[in-house]
């Protein structure tokens, strides 16, 4: 009978290609099956704290609330260096977003548990938060239900063709402050696992990470442009070329 | 993914002390946990 280990990640590309080799074989060993789950962070934030999956993608900002179930693999972290989550609105809104007071301004965020509102709420603790599904966001903020939107994933390459600017970026803010770079998200593995098979575990996803990357260097079975064409699904109005 | 995806390191573990540290500070997050970093085995 097989193993089953349950993964769960957010349906965004970079997710997609980093667990590529974990979810479509190659990298596990015999005897193992992949229980695929794809959730919206908020989500996986909100199954963490049940410890529904043994290995599964969090926002750092949910992670305090977990850390009694799981450990923080050192792999599988998504990283800003100098870039974050962007906040955004219309121009027209702009200068409602030049003063030090935000009270009373509404902001469609992606979730209370995120590292992004996190960061927003540590830079402006003053605002309303609305909750909004992360690739609502933009729309929610051009159709004025928001005074502004904090873009997180593909949106923040995206928001400029839909009409919005830029207000602040939130991991250059991290930056200036602190000098360090931000771990928006991290991958984590439950502790019942027993510490053996967390380290192991750690050393499969650092396998499938790379391997979708290195296919000339070591015999593995993955090229790179299947990675890739796996990830588009989840794109959200990027081309293959960004 | 950039080379913090596949190795945290030590200014990845230092961030997250700090934004775990200024969000506990201003009661942002319910505790400042002390946390493990799990890495591969060196044969792993």
């Amino acid at each position: 009978m097989k193993r089953v280990l349950s993964v769960a990640h957010s349906p965004d590309p970079d997710d997609a290609f980093m667990f590529y080799g974990i979810v479509k074989g190659g990298v596990l060993p015999d005897g193992w099956r992949v229980k695929h789950v794809l959730k919206d962070i908020q989500s996986l934030n909100r199954d963490a704290r049940k410890g529904l999956y043994e290995v599964t993608a969090v926002s750092t900002a949910a992670f305090p609330s977990i850390a009694r179930k799981y450990w923080i693999l050192s792999v599988g972290a998504s990283v800003g260096r100098g870039y974050g989550p962007v906040l955004v609105c219309r121009p027209e809104n702009r200068k409602a977003f030049a003063s030090k007071n935000w009270a009373g301004l509404r902001i469609a965020t992606p979730g209370p548990e995120t590292t992004a509102l996190l960061l927003l709420r540590l830079a402006h603790p003053e605002f309303v938060s609305v909750d909004t599904r992360f690739d609502k966001i933009p729309d929610v903020v051009r159709r004025g239900r928001a005074d502004a939107g904090l873009v997180i994933h593909e949106s923040q390459m995206t928001f400029a063709k839909q009409g919005l600017v830029k207000v602040m970026d939130l991991g250059r803010w991290w930056h200036n402050r602190t000098g360090l770079p931000i771990p928006l998200g991290l991958d984590v593995v439950r502790k019942d696992m027993g510490r053996v098979e967390a380290r192991r575990m750690a050393g499969l996803l650092k396998k499938a990470f790379n391997s979708p990357i290195a296919t000339k260097t070591r015999r593995c079975a993955m090229p790179l442009v299947l990675a890739v064409a796996w990830t588009q699904p989840w794109a959200n109005g990027l081309s293959k070329c960004r | 993914m950039n080379r913090d995806t596949l190795d945290l390191g030590d200014e990845g573990e230092r961030a997250l002390r700090t934004l775990f540290r200024l969000a506990w500070a201003r009661r942002l997050i319910s505790i400042n946990p002390d946390f493990e970093i799990v890495r591969p085995a060196v044969s792993g």
